[in-house]
Parts: structure tokens; C-alpha cells; sequence
């Protein structure tokens, strides 16, 4: 008479040896009793096993697989687009007012950062025509060039 | 105002930004099967899953909010159920249990001292092999004599009761009762393998009455 332990744990899956015509998902636990007629198991048969089934994680309405290393991936691709629209990492320098520029070599200027010894002129506001710029700016940038329709109102850096 | 001219040009956050977020499920397998699908009245490959709901970010699941309830979910017409639908035998465990029953009780009886007449052991043959399959013969019915020895009734037909239907439990036993009577009334030991068939059965005592009558009946008999 086949004497079966008791399951390691609720984890565990019945494994019924080969030369048993047990059923799919014969399991002692549901009630499922073991057929006198079946030969003994062989020496040592390990009766329960961990799953072989690894979890996975898919979308509710199970039409696609989505693997852990996919949601990493997305979570790092959300992680990058927001940094992208906030600046916060790689991003560069603002160019907006409070941006300083360095000197200009006559046709262009490069906006730098405020601390850089470059810096020459700090942008106090952006207006549609250089005439609108405080008093205090003395010079504008012009970057109609580059899509920008207003005018950097500049003030001299130090 | 001194003219400067150029620019490094637009910095790209000066336009509309367009966000898109929300909440959607996700479900985490934790193991696959089969099972009796109630809703598709068959066997079917199962997925037990878990669900959880995400925030997501441009259709991305970023942030893990809450867990689901686990469930289970047909693969075939994905409707979910309770865990519990587990503890239903598939159809293939079913036909397996109850043809472990039906040789458990005709082994009994034959092993009560009925089965000494060739006759009598090929009408058990007979009784048996609906439940199992063509190739049952004799051979395997003495087997089962040998096997079934040492072993209480209860033991196999008692974990089909729950899952069985009344009349497929009242049809399972007015077999062996029908089998029991073919020689006469049946000894008190044939007798005792019976109400154990019938208490293993979750069948009453009275209930047990009314089978043997209506048996006999059909038998042309007088069971009164």
C-alpha cells in the first residue's frame, strides 16, 4: 500500500509517478485517492515539487505578456520622458528669463550658466519688440532665427 | 539698446505638453492548471492570478497602487472565478474517481462471496466496464479483490459523494443493488456492502429502502 507524505507546504504540486495513469492535476489534498491497482513508486519518488511556473505579470484585459523586465523598462522610459519635460537631468541650461549668455561673437551667443565667468548678460524679460524691454536692459537677444517670436531683454552680468 | 544677435535657439519647453495617465490592472500569474470551467462545461487550462492596480503614465505602468483579490481565469473564455472552483474535479478526475468507486464496490461485493460463480463475476465485469473501459476483464476484477482488501468503501466512493448529483449517486448504487439481487437476496455480508456503498453515498437508510424496492420492482420481485 502506497503511503503518500503529507505536502511540504501549499506551494507544493502533487508529482504522481509516470507508470501511474493518474489524471492531470490528480492532487491527494482535493480528495484524489490513490487507484490499489497502481505498482509502488520508484525508490526515493519525490511526491511533491515546487512549480516549475514562474510568475508573470500581464495586462487585465489579457491580451498581451508583459515580463517584469518590461515593466522596468517602461518604468525607466516614463522616468526619462518626465525628466526630459521637467529638465531635471540632461536638459541643459534654461534659456528663458533668468538664463545668462556670454558674450556674442558678432552673429551668435550661446546661453551659459550664470556662475561661468563667461557669463555677460542675464535675461530679465522676454517681449514681442525690444522697445517693450525695461529701462534697465541695455541690449536684447535676438532669436527669431531659432522660432522664438519674442526678444530677450538683457541686462550686463555683474 | 545694443542689438545682440542669435540664440541658441527654443529650449523645447516653451509648447503645449500633452500627458496622458491613468489606472489599469495588472495580473500576476502565480500558477496554471486545468479545472472544470463552469461556464464553457468542459476542461480547460486555467491561470490563478492576482491582480493590481497601476498608475500609468502614457499607457506605462509606473506606480503599484493596490492589490486584487486572487482569482481564477479561464484561458479559454477568460471569465474569472472564485479560488474555490478548484476544489471541482475536472471531468477527467471525475470519470477517474467514479471508476474508482465503482471497482471499490464490485470488488466487495465479489470479495462478500458472490463472485464464486463464473456467471456472477462476468455480470460485475459487466457492471464495471461503462465506468472504466473495454479492456476490464476478469483478470483485473480478481485484482481489484486483492487490491481493494484492507480497504473501507468510504475511503473511494465517500469523496465522490460531494460532487455527484443525487440520481447519479441513487443510479451508481441500484447497480450494485440490481447486481447484488440477481441470485436471490444477498447474504448479510453482501448486505453490510451495500449500506456502507449507501452511507459512503451520503444516501439514508430509507433512501437505501426505496432503491432496493424500486430494484426490485423492475427485477420482478417482492422486496417488501
Amino acid at each position: 500500500m502506497t503511503v503518500i507524505p503529507q505536502a511540504p507546504g501549499p506551494d507544493f504540486v502533487f508529482t504522481p509517478p509516470p507508470s501511474w495513469g493518474a489524471p492531470t492535476g490528480f492532487d491527494p489534498r482535493k480528495g484524489h485517492v490513490v487507484d490499489p491497482a497502481w505498482p509502488p513508486p520508484p525508490d526515493g519518488w519525490q511526491f511533491w515539487t515546487l512549480p516549475v511556473v514562474s510568475p508573470a505579470t500581464r495586462l487585465g484585459n489579457g491580451l498581451n505578456k508583459v515580463g517584469k523586465l518590461r515593466i522596468v523598462f517602461g518604468v525607466l522610459a516614463a522616468l526619462f520622458l518626465v525628466s526630459r519635460l521637467t529638465g531635471l537631468f540632461g536638459g541643459g541650461p534654461s534659456t528663458g528669463v533668468g538664463s545668462c549668455w556670454e558674450e556674442s561673437n558678432g552673429t551668435k551667443s550661446a546661453v551659459v550658466d550664470c556662475s561661468d565667468s563667461a557669463a555677460r548678460y542675464k535675461v530679465i524679460a522676454e517681449e514681442p519688440d525690444p522697445s517693450q524691454c525695461p529701462a534697465n536692459s541695455d541690449s536684447y537677444l535676438d532669436s527669431k532665427e531659432d522660432g522664438d517670436a519674442r526678444y530677450k531683454c538683457l541686462v550686463p552680468v555683474g | 539698446m545694443s542689438p545682440v544677435v542669435g540664440g541658441t535657439g527654443d529650449d523645447g519647453r516653451d509648447g503645449l505638453v500633452l500627458l496622458l495617465w491613468g489606472w489599469r490592472s495588472l495580473l500576476t500569474v502565480l500558477g496554471v492548471g486545468e479545472f472544470h470551467c463552469p461556464r464553457c462545461q468542459a476542461d480547460r487550462s486555467y491561470e490563478l492570478v492576482r491582480p493590481r492596480r497601476w498608475f500609468t503614465f502614457f499607457f506605462i505602468p509606473v506606480i503599484p497602487l493596490k492589490w486584487g483579490e486572487t482569482f481564477v481565469q479561464c484561458s479559454t473564455c477568460k471569465a474569472g472565478f472564485n479560488e474555490g472552483i478548484l476544489s471541482t474535479p475536472t471531468n477527467k478526475q471525475f470519470s477517474y474517481m467514479i471508476a474508482l468507486g465503482a471497482r471499490a464496490m464490485y470488488a466487495k461485493a465479489v470479495a462478500a462471496g458472490l463472485g464464486h460463480s463464473e456467471q456472477m463475476i462476468d455480470l460485475a465485469v459487466a457492471r464495471i466496464v461503462p465506468f472504466v473501459d473495454d479492456a476490464y476483464n476478469e483478470a483485473n476484477l480478481i485484482a481489484d479483490v486483492e487490491a481493494f482488501k484492507g480497504h473501507e468503501l468510504l475511503e473511494y466512493l465517500g469523496p465522490l459523494a460531494p460532487s455527484m448529483e443525487l440520481n447519479g449517486r441513487e443510479s451508481l448504487l441500484s447497480g450494485l443493488v440490481a447486481f447484488a439481487y440477481t441470485a436471490g437476496d444477498p447474504s448479510p455480508v453482501l448486505g453490510q456492502v451495500i449500506s456502507d456503498a449507501a452511507a459512503a453515498l451520503q444516501l439514508t437508510a430509507a433512501h437505501l429502502a426505496g432503491i432496493v424496492a424500486t430494484v426490485g420492482a423492475s427485477q420482478g420481485r417482492d422486496t417488501t
